[in-house]
């Protein structure tokens, strides 16, 4: 573009034009025309972000783009887009199916700022599948946020230092989360969590670690069907948090490790018109409420004083030891576990406790010794079938 | 000078004429791949090819195709000998449209090995189907959103099927499903979220699994024996979340077939969403002059709508039987019985397991102390 | 404007001190790709096209690394080393590996050596050998030798897959053998051979072999009492399963455990069937116990102790045994099978016990 003085711009204004001669603004006009056309018509099944894309692009293998948001616009309902290279590539709002891929030995990374979310899933039916993302909070809110979707599956994710939590999801009945390979870190204001479940749809968790939550590590709360497997929770204020005021809520808990949580390991809330069924398996929950709450321990399940709520839980192949307070402690009336082949030792409080109304079996198949409080208290017994 | 530049420009037609109709039959034992390749290359490292298709048809017999970067490299269909292989780390995607499957297997007496396909329907039929062959083995493969079935495999004269480290979701029929005299192995695999059976074999197969993941499918697992025996040894397992039964295991037919089940170390759990009726976590039918055999060892079934394990014998001819075995094994928080039989079918517990909390009652019907021996 | 260029000759000099292929130079750590050249130095920045150049230019315990997916050709190593071909990298092997030095300790990993030559990996000499990643198959004779000549040798064999070789892998006496992940599948005769060193099995396959599945025997110098097999799958072998051959002065112990051993001995060889333990040619000494383990679907019978072995012995424990063709577990001439009186036996076609059947309690 030539300079020209403004005296003499005023008076000899010319066009701008290109060097090629054809006016610059019908150039650009051409342009945005041609990668508008783009946008409509030339999605396609499998789209590409690349460090060295560029949003212009129709980002194909060859011609890659630089944004989740840029390549999601050009990619079809239950297409894919892949990561080619290692870089950041941005938030991005979900609203159709999709599938975001990011190959072992890649690092697709989103920062997420003040005031954002990471990824929010929008998608009414939508099924969403992300793979390999890493997520870094950088002040930002929620890592992953499912508003709306059938079904949304996480997997080999990695997810840290988000202020509110790292996973939100509100499950409508019939959606389902699923969560694997997946790590979350630091994240959850007090009133937050790491992960954060609740909505009448189901939930699987397996090979997720949760550490660092100031506030709860996994809450689970009024609905969720929810199956955890080789989930290790440690370092969170509550490891797990397991609440049913209304509805029916049943958890698995399998192959886990709870251990060095400040507060309780596990704890359960059942009242009001709640159901809450819980089999915890195979799983050691140990060095627990290293902050010395009271009531507290390992495991803690807790029904209303006025008898209001349910649970039911059963323990099976499990070791709760070494906690501050009791390995198990249930209080008031509807609350029942069944303890079998466990192993309780060496707890501060109770090895077992059934307080207030509540009921605590075992089969007479478990290790329970050398709790300081004293190994059982108020704990009945059951046969096996 | 005219004249020599027409002989200088026809020996380099000539020339170029040789260079491009060189042989493309000329197979190596190896062959490549690329998103930047070009199908009438040699498929070699240096001059790679850019579909499954081209590579293949350079590729000596028990030869290797090697995917080298990430990208679409469509459907093929496999006569020979041959393994595909893409790295970890490398994405190597096939899309499968109408009335396609992503990768078939016709290779009588062959051995077809696949390893790190994405496979993805887009109107697509099934994404691996294995018409004929010595083994398929499929590693690190996910395949999903197929018109009728992730895998279907037609195993016959001890055809073995080998699936580890896979992914296959979301396909409007099966996850994997597969029938005829043969063997199934399986190992670390997640069938997720398909329109019929999650895992179904027919008439045949003997199948090991283990770590294997079944959830939300339709039903969990199916087994079924109307011509021939079939086994399936589960291991180390979880089927939840299905729409109906976990696990279905069914015999009909003309003849004295059997299904035999073992469930060992597994958690069967919340299974008949939709509450259809009757149904369990593991729901088993006899009939005629079948019989069904089951064992459970240190399994959860648990929340399932329905009972953990109901056992059907129907219309029952001399010598058949459905029996099952239950030892150290949890049934909780179903929501009709824990353990029960219909007609004259049979439950044996071994007295070391917890069964509470069902809402319908623990134990209903024919169910006995194990006699032994032990 | 053009800058004059001339560049100083001791940087020149140290260029060429740097390219030199000198005959004595190895290097820690030398390099192989797809667009190397055997005459380089083998460096990251001019790597050599295949391994046994690259070996030469390799200091002792250096390594080898694969830039980048290609074919790599065989080797011979008389030194220790690892070769490696990181996870994303195609490592192609036709003929194989030999390993042959007193002493040396060799890791192997991500390579897919395939069909070329005798055997994929021959153990020749060597104290330690690691094999990770890999894959071995349709070589002539053995998948893995492991017959080092060292006393004390080790192999551990992680996440492989070795198949449809002659044989899937035979370790000598003496070689002690770790596996975890690995599947040995459809080798045209036996799986796995122990020659009675000591072995630790977990999360292994052996499946759809032409002989023996997993075949222990006891001609060795030493008594041996660690062999275990872990969480595995011992399935459709066409011969049997897990065969213990014991022999008259050394003890062999094998644990199985967590184990589902089905639908071998399609061939109906006899006496055999899921797990056999028979003393041959002479009275034998050891056994096998077998905990939470299902042994069903066999031809034959399920667990099997024959000939004149004494005290050789089977304990179950929390096992199931069903519908094998035969007798469920079953003793005879000498040995005895011990239960644990908690295991469940069902439609096993030659009964469900018999011969010397004792029961034991727990402490």
């Amino acid at each position: 573009m030539q300079t020209v003085s403004p005296a003499s711009a005023r008076a000899t204004r010319r066009p701008l034009r290109t060097r090629a001669g054809v006016p610059f603004w019908t150039a650009i006009g051409a342009l945005i025309a041609i990668h508008s056309i783009g946008d409509a018509q030339a999605t396609a099944q499998r789209t590409f972000v690349a460090s060295n894309g560029n949003d212009a692009n129709p980002c194909s293998v060859a011609a890659p783009c630089r944004s989740f948001a840029a390549s999601i616009a050009q990619t079809n309902d239950k297409g894919e887009i892949v990561v080619l290279d290692s870089a950041g590539y941005g938030n991005v709002t979900i609203t159709k199916s999709v599938t975001i891929v990011s190959p072992p030995g890649i690092y697709a990374g989103i920062s997420v700022f003040t005031g954002n979310d990471g990824i929010t899933v929008n998608a009414p039916s939508g099924v969403i599948v992300l793979r390999g993302l890493k997520i870094n909070g950088q002040g930002g809110n929620v890592g992953i946020n499912f508003v709306q979707g059938a079904e949304l599956r996480i997997e080999r994710c990695d997810i840290a230092a988000m202020r509110q939590f790292a996973i939100n999801a509100s499950l409508a009945a019939g959606a389902s989360i699923y969560i694997r390979d997946t790590t979350i870190s630091g994240s959850g204001t007090p009133v937050g969590s790491g992960i954060f479940l609740t909505g009448g749809g189901r939930v699987s968790l397996e090979r997720v670690a949760i550490t660092g939550s100031p506030s709860v590590g996994i809450t689970i709360l009024d609905g969720p069907d929810a199956a955890l497997r080789h989930v290790a929770v440690e370092r969170n204020d509550i490891g797990i948090l397991l609440q049913s005021g209304f509805g029916s809520t049943s958890v698995s808990i399998d192959e886990s490790r709870i251990f060095a949580n400040r507060s309780d390991g596990i704890r359960m809330l059942t009242g009001g018109s709640g159901v809450l069924r819980a089999a915890i398996s195979d799983s050691e929950i140990v060095t627990n409420n290293q902050g010395a709450l009271a009531p507290g321990g390992g495991i803690v399940v807790q029904g209303t004083s006025a008898g209001t709520g349910v649970a039911q839980v059963t323990l099976m192949r499990t070791r709760s030891s070494y906690n501050v307070g009791a390995g198990l402690l249930a209080q008031y009336a509807g609350v029942a576990i069944h303890v079998d082949r466990c192993v309780v030792v060496e707890n501060t409080g109770y090895g077992l406790a059934a307080a207030t109304g509540a009921t605590v079996y075992t089969r007479g198949t478990s290790t329970i010794e050398n709790n300081i409080g004293g190994n059982l208290n108020g704990v009945s017994s059951y046969a096996g079938k | 000078m005219i004249d020599s530049a027409r002989r200088n420009l026809t020996v380099a037609a000539l020339v170029l004429a040789l260079l491009v109709a060189a042989p493309a039959a000329a197979a190596a034992q190896r062959t490549f791949v690329s998103a930047t390749g070009n199908d009438a290359s040699a498929c070699s490292l240096g001059a790679p090819c850019r579909s499954f298709l081209a590579a293949l048809s350079h590729t000596s017999s028990d030869g290797e195709i090697v995917v080298l970067d990430s990208g679409g490299y469509g459907s093929v269909t496999i006569t020979q000998g041959v393994t595909i292989t893409a790295p970890e780390g490398i994405y190597a995607g096939i899309s499968v449209f109408a009335g396609d499957n992503g990768v078939t297997i016709n290779a009588p007496g062959a051995v077809v090995v696949l390893q790190g396909l994405t496979i993805n329907g887009q109107g697509g039929s099934n994404g691996i189907y294995f018409v004929q062959g010595t083994e398929l083995r499929v590693a690190r493969c996910n395949i999903s959103a197929m018109t009728d079935s992730g895998v279907v495999a037609q195993l016959g004269g001890g055809s073995i099927l080998h699936v580890t480290d896979t992914v296959s979701s979301r396909n409007a029929n099966a996850g994997i499903r597969a029938s005829g005299a043969g063997r199934i192995s399986l190992a670390n695999v997640h069938i997720a979220s398909n329109g019929g059976f999650g895992f179904l074999v027919q008439d045949g197969p003997d199948v090991a699994m283990r770590d294997a993941v079944i959830e939300q499918n339709n039903w969990g697992i199916g087994a079924f024996a109307n011509t021939a025996d079939t086994l399936l040894d589960l291991r180390n397992s979880r089927i939840f979340s299905n729409n109906k039964h976990g696990i279905w295991a069914q015999t009909t037919g003309a003849g004295t077939n059997v299904v035999s089940l073992n469930v060992t170390d597994s958690e069967i759990a919340r299974n008949n969403q939709s509450a259809s009726t009757p149904s369990g976590g593991i729901f088993a039918q006899a009939n005629l002059a079948t019989s069904i055999r089951v064992t459970i060892v240190r399994t959860q079934l648990i929340y399932n709508r329905g009972a953990g394990a109901y056992v059907e014998l129907k219309f029952p001819s001399p010598g058949a039987e459905a029996t099952a075995y239950v030892r150290q094994s949890l049934l909780h928080g179903n929501t009709v019985y824990g353990l029960t039989t219909v007609g004259l079918a049979t439950i044996y517990t071994t007295g070391d397991s917890t069964i509470e909390d069902n809402a319908g009652g623990d134990l209903n019907g024919n169910i006995l102390a194990y006699p032994g021996p032990s | 404007m053009r800058l004059a260029r001339r560049p100083a000759p001791i940087v020149v000099a140290a260029a060429a001190a740097l390219f030199a292929v000198g005959a004595g130079a190895t290097s820690p750590r030398t390099f192989v790709a797809s667009y190397g050249n055997d005459g380089n130095p083998c460096s990251r920045v001019a790597p050599c096209r295949s391994f046994a150049p690259a070996l030469a230019q390799t200091a002792d315990r250096g390594e080898i690394v694969v830039l980048d997916s290609a074919g790599y050709g065989g080797v011979t190593i008389a030194q220790s080393v690892t070769v490696t071909a990181p996870a994303g990298v195609y490592a192609g092997s036709s003929t194989g590996v030999i390993i042959d030095a007193t002493g040396i300790d060799v890791v192997l990993r991500g390579l897919v050596i395939n069909g070329g030559g005798f055997s994929g990996i021959d153990f020749v000499r060597g104290a330690t050998l690691l094999v990770e990643r890999c894959e071995i198959s349709g070589m002539k004779s053995l998948g893995l030798a492991a017959h080092s000549a060292d006393a004390g040798a080790e192999v551990i064999v992680r996440d492989t897959t070795i198949e449809g070789n002659g044989e899937g892998m035979y370790a000598n006496a003496g070689t002690t053998v770790v596996f975890s992940g690995v599947q040995v599948v459809r080798n045209a005769g036996y799986g796995l051979l122990f020659q009675g060193g000591p072995f630790y099995l977990r999360d292994t396959l052996v499946a759809e072999n032409g002989g023996v599945g997993v075949s222990v025997e006891g001609f060795t110098t030493a008594n041996v009492l660690s062999m275990t097999i872990d969480r595995s799958r011992i399935f459709a072998n066409h011969s049997v399963g897990v065969a213990m051959r014991l022999s008259t002065s050394h003890s062999l112990s094998l644990v199985i455990s967590d184990t589902d051993i089905a639908r071998n001995n399609s061939t109906l060889v006899s006496p055999a069937g899921g797990v056999l333990i028979d003393s041959y040619p002479f009275p034998g000494n050891g056994g096998v116990v077998l905990t939470r383990t299902t042994i069903d679907g066999n031809g034959g019978f399920g667990v099997s102790a024959d000939r004149d072995g004494y005290p050789s012995f089977a304990i179950l424990d929390d096992c199931v045994v069903s519908g094998n063709q035969d007798t469920g577990m079953r003793t005879a001439s000498g040995p005895t099978i011990y239960t644990r009186n908690n295991n469940i036996f069902h439609h096993n076609g030659g009964g469900d016990q018999s011969g010397n059947i004792v029961v034991l309690g727990a402490l």
